[in-house]
């Protein structure tokens, strides 16, 4: 029984709402005092409209008051999920007369695919994943629109290389990420980008076509994204892989190949395991022979840079690194990191400061650091 | 075809979302958002499906258990308010 004074608790049990295991359903009535904390925590969560449906429901019991504020907060989110499918459209359309094929990643890809009611799954930003190949003509696409880059590549052409995304922006209007792979780091490298455009399938916004991946890719792309992304994970993308594994149409089978082919075993099992225990639900029968996959050493490692303290201290660069396959990638990429281009820097550093040292600086920090933690362990 | 014939429809191009019981509308073409409750936010619903102005008032009436005399001038403002903004698209013939 949860701690009804828990408000995290709570915000993980209503962030299971709905899905098979979720079977406490005796009405769950919340302390007037405690109603302030959870409402911030389904906002920070994204979890409002979660909250709506289980209010809805019957299972969260809801003063008049409580009600009406969360209502006004969930207003405010949809509001923001409607621009932001707005903006789909018109992008749609620049990208079409620039001829750039693109996929829909996350946000409407899921809400209007694998949820009830799309309202019960909020995004923020806009994820478009492109072809490597288009990807500088996309980047000009958004760039004509008035969407420039937040921050610049460390050099010309490391983004096509070792990047994952840029984030484009305009005052006052919404965030896009431009994608031409799933992740950064080494997982990023392992997967084959452009055999991620194999398996997509259509969906619709106001009336227009759109490509998304499959439920298959849908489900490995979660995985991804509750594993890699946000420490600590937040309780959507893990509420994407319950919502994808018990209500999608996914090929277990071939999401094992996937899981092999691109190394991604230990992935998708850090977050079977993570959503199993952070929602106290199960996960489909079929789910269980992902469970037997033996994940590489260097797999594990790689995992570790994200979901450890390293990812704070270069985890991911120097993971990065170990994957890069021959000695010029390696060099390339260490080359970009320590010498990138001014603008790079400008934008970096803190008043506009070009300074390499200060860049170095950090870098050394983290060898001289991860040496005492090491001799301190005795290793 | 006469008035009485035509039946109305919600525009695929509109987005929306539930809230509620209200709907949060985002027109085509505009910035804004239109909110619709009560007995409006009903109509939205039930134009999912192709319903002529009787149909709809028929409904209603059963609903919430008015005259159709009551809620016709209204009903019809709403659906010509919402066409005008090109939420609800007008659709040939008679199903």
């Amino acid at each position: 029984m949860t701690d009804p004074g828990d408000v995290h608790a709570m915000a993980r049990r209503i962030a299971a709402f709905g899905l098979p295991g979720h079977e406490d359903t005796s009405p769950f009535y919340l302390p007037d005092d405690r109603w302030p904390g959870l409402l911030a925590t389904l906002t920070h969560q994204r979890t409002t409209g979660l909250a709506v449906a289980a209010a809805e429901s019957g299972w969260l019991q809801l003063s008049t008051e409580q009600w009406q504020d969360l209502l006004t907060r969930h207003r405010e989110a949809m509001g923001q999920v409607l621009g932001i499918e707005r903006r789909l459209l018109v992008l749609a359309d620049a990208f079409d007369r620039a001829s750039v094929s693109f996929v829909v990643l996350k946000g409407p890809s899921l809400a209007r695919t694998v949820y009830p009611d799309p309202s019960w799954r909020f995004f923020g930003d806009l994820d478009l994943l492109v072809h490597t190949g288009d990807w500088r003509r996309a980047c000009s696409v958004l760039e004509d629109l008035g969407l420039n880059r937040a921050l610049p590549e460390p050099r010309p052409g490391f983004d096509e290389r070792f990047g994952k995304a840029s984030v484009h922006r305009r005052r006052g209007d919404i965030d896009v990420d431009l994608h031409r792979t799933l992740v950064l780091g080494p997982f990023g490298l392992w997967i084959e980008p452009d055999r991620l455009f194999d398996h997509t399938v259509g969906f619709e916004v106001g009336g227009r076509l759109f490509n998304r991946f499959d439920d298959t890719l849908l489900m490995l792309h979660g995985c991804i994204h509750a594993s890699l992304g946000w420490w600590p994970p937040l309780l959507t993308p893990i509420r994407d892989v319950a919502q994808v594994a018990w209500f999608g149409r996914v090929d277990w089978d071939r999401l094992r190949d996937h899981a092999l082919r691109w190394r991604l075993s230990a992935v998708v099992q850090d977050a079977l395991g993570r959503t199993e225990e952070i929602l106290g639900i199960r996960m489909p029968e079929q789910a269980k022979s992902l469970g037997e996959l033996k994940p590489r050493r260097r797999e594990r490692q790689a995992l570790l840079a994200y979901s450890t303290d390293r990812r704070g201290r270069g985890g991911t660069a120097r993971a990065t690194l170990q994957a890069l396959p021959g000695i010029r990638a390696k060099a390339a990429y260490i080359s970009a990191l320590l010498f990138p281009t001014k603008t790079f820097l400008a934008a970096r550093g803190r008043g506009g400061q070009t300074s390499y040292w200060r860049r170095w600086s950090v870098a050394l920090h983290w060898i001289s650091a991860s040496k005492e933690r090491s001799r301190r362990s005795g290793g | 075809m006469s008035p009485e014939a035509v039946r109305f429809q919600r525009s695929a191009s509109a987005l929306w979302r539930e809230v509620g019981d209200q709907i949060l509308l985002a027109p085509p073409g505009r910035e804004d958002l239109d909110q619709l409750s009560g007995t409006a936010a009903t109509v939205w619903i039930l134009l999912e499906e192709p319903q002529t102005l009787q149909e709809l008032v028929i409904t209603l009436e059963d609903l919430y258990n008015t005259s159709a005399e009551a809620i016709m001038a209204d009903v019809e403002r709403l659906v010509f308010d919402l066409v005008s903004r090109g939420s609800i698209r007008q659709v040939e013939g008679l199903a």
